[in-house]
């Protein structure tokens, strides 16, 4: 399905949900739920939570989805509230020392890395996604916002516009100086990628 | 085309977000600029590497817990999430348990803290009269200056002793506590001279029994807490030189602690066994106690320290 066939069913099932359908909220999550629980576990570290985080972020949207004006931004209002969610939950477990107890290895465990290479090839894969994962956690939290939502996420940028709001001029120079700054961590390893 | 106006727009030439004349720029300049070609090369391969990223898949039951969060709750589910500790309320336990380990331990420091007693005996003055003196000699390890400061609270009516009765309701008992207390009211049939501590001090001062009724000085000092010293030293001696040697004298000797009061009074803590030199130093001629029959050293009790204030005429 490519974007504006996404954009389209997204629309006729807001619409669907406002007109008193049930069944298009399911779709609704159906349709979101991966890009989102990812998004949740880029700030969270953990299934447990990223689940809790997610679902937490959908329960929102249900009651609030009756408020939305504009039903042709539904995806950038989402993510503004997914955004809100994984922010006050990242400060949240931040606080409370959550962080200092997760590893990379737990971080990394739901990952499954399918291919037809050999076991060698999947470990050394396997190892520069841990790689880039730990170099993305380690850049400022605009730059990586901005990297997640553009590059993770796929998001247009008069959405990231939208979602963070900042003028699009600022979306486009942000987001390029955070991927040179990627670039630039990642410069020592540039043989593994 | 510089270097640096090639690579702020390596973002946009990934996204092709790049207007044509631009893209050609960038292009001729990489033709002519190895560095910016590398450069845009590790650029290119850092985002593609990103967005090759497999996407971790979705627990099966994540929908199933939606609609259970969507459910209203009853208050036994909450209660009942709350102690098993479910989502973000797991925190809720251990916060609670940090809590009262926190108040636990409050209390227990508060308990150690000293308090400072006040008069809770002012309620009549018959209680005056017994209970208050008894109260004194809780703590006559201390200073009766001390001791008169913290008696300076008004209208006290909490029990600072809980569970221990007070001395007041000793009285009539022949307890061994008794003759330890040397502030408690000896029994007129005990005993039929009146000791210092018995000093009726005249109707004016109620807050006393201590206090005689010359204390115009300290009445008048509002924002001087009340004191009550157990007899008043008053020196007439003229002139002043005389005066003042006398005072030097008291002031100087090492067997009692002296304190300016005010002006014209200070306060002696005389232990009972020092009350003899203290009167050689005030010659009788000079001096005027009240009340006079404490001249008597007999009439002494057996009080360890006399609260005995000063005053130059």
């Amino acid at each position: 399905m490519n974007k504006d066939e996404s954009k389209t069913e997204t629309e006729q099932l807001v619409q669907d949900f406002l007109d008193g359908d049930a069944q298009a909220f399911n779709r609704l999550v159906m349709l979101y739920q991966t890009k989102i629980y990812n998004l949740a576990l880029n700030y969270v570290k953990s299934q447990e939570e990223a689940k809790d985080l997610a679902q937490d972020i959908f329960v929102t949207v249900y009651r609030s989805l009756p408020k939305l004006r504009e039903k042709e931004k539904f995806t950038s209002w989402l993510y503004q509230i997914a955004i809100n969610h994984c922010r006050n939950r990242y400060k949240k477990l931040s606080r409370r020392g959550y962080f200092s107890n997760v590893s990379l290895d737990d971080e990394e465990s739901f990952l499954q890395i399918a291919g037809d290479e050999g076991p060698e090839k999947l470990l050394q894969r396997k190892n520069t996604i841990n790689l880039v994962r730990a170099t993305i956690d380690s850049m400022a939290e605009a730059e990586k916002e901005i990297i997640l939502l553009r590059d993770i996420q796929e998001l247009a940028y008069e959405e990231i516009s939208d979602i963070l709001h900042i003028p699009l001029g600022t979306v486009k120079s942000k987001l390029n100086r955070a991927r040179t700054s990627l670039k630039d961590r990642l410069k020592k390893h540039y043989q593994d990628l | 085309m510089r270097c640096q106006d090639c690579q702020e727009l390596f973002s946009l030439y990934l996204d092709g977000e790049i207007d044509q004349i631009s893209r050609s720029n960038v292009d001729s300049h990489f033709a002519s600029c190895p560095q910016c070609k590398t450069e845009w090369q590790a650029f290119k391969n850092s985002i593609d590497f990103l967005r090759g990223m497999p996407m971790a898949s979705v627990p099966p039951d994540f929908l199933t817990g939606i609609h259970q969060k969507l459910e209203p709750r009853t208050p036994w589910q909450t209660v009942k999430e709350f102690l098993t500790g479910k989502g973000e309320k797991k925190w809720a336990l251990s916060t609670a348990f940090a809590m009262l380990v926190i108040g636990f331990v409050t209390a227990s420091l508060i308990q150690l803290i000293p308090f400072t007693p006040t008069d809770r005996d002012s309620k009549t003055p018959s209680a005056l009269q017994s209970g208050q003196m008894a109260e004194n000699n809780r703590n006559t390890a201390q200073s009766p200056l001390v001791l008169a400061e913290n008696e300076g609270g008004k209208g006290g009516q909490q029990d600072f002793y809980p569970g221990v009765p007070l001395l007041s309701e000793y009285e009539g008992k022949d307890s061994p506590v008794m003759q330890q207390l040397a502030m408690v009211p000896r029994r007129k049939t005990e005993q039929h001279i009146p000791t210092v501590d018995f000093v009726s001090t005249g109707a004016g001062h109620a807050s006393s029994p201590y206090l005689d009724a010359p204390f115009g000085s300290f009445a008048s000092q509002q924002q001087i807490p009340a004191i009550k010293p157990d007899l008043q030293i008053t020196i007439h001696a003229a002139p002043r030189a005389e005066q003042m040697a006398i005072v030097k004298q008291i002031v100087q000797s090492p067997l009692w602690r002296a304190e300016l009061y005010d002006h014209s009074t200070l306060l002696l803590s005389v232990p009972a066994s020092s009350y003899d030199q203290l009167l050689q130093i005030c010659c009788a001629e000079k001096t005027s106690l009240s009340p006079e029959y404490a001249r008597n050293t007999r009439y002494i009790s057996l009080k360890r320290f006399l609260t005995v204030a000063v005053k130059l005429d």
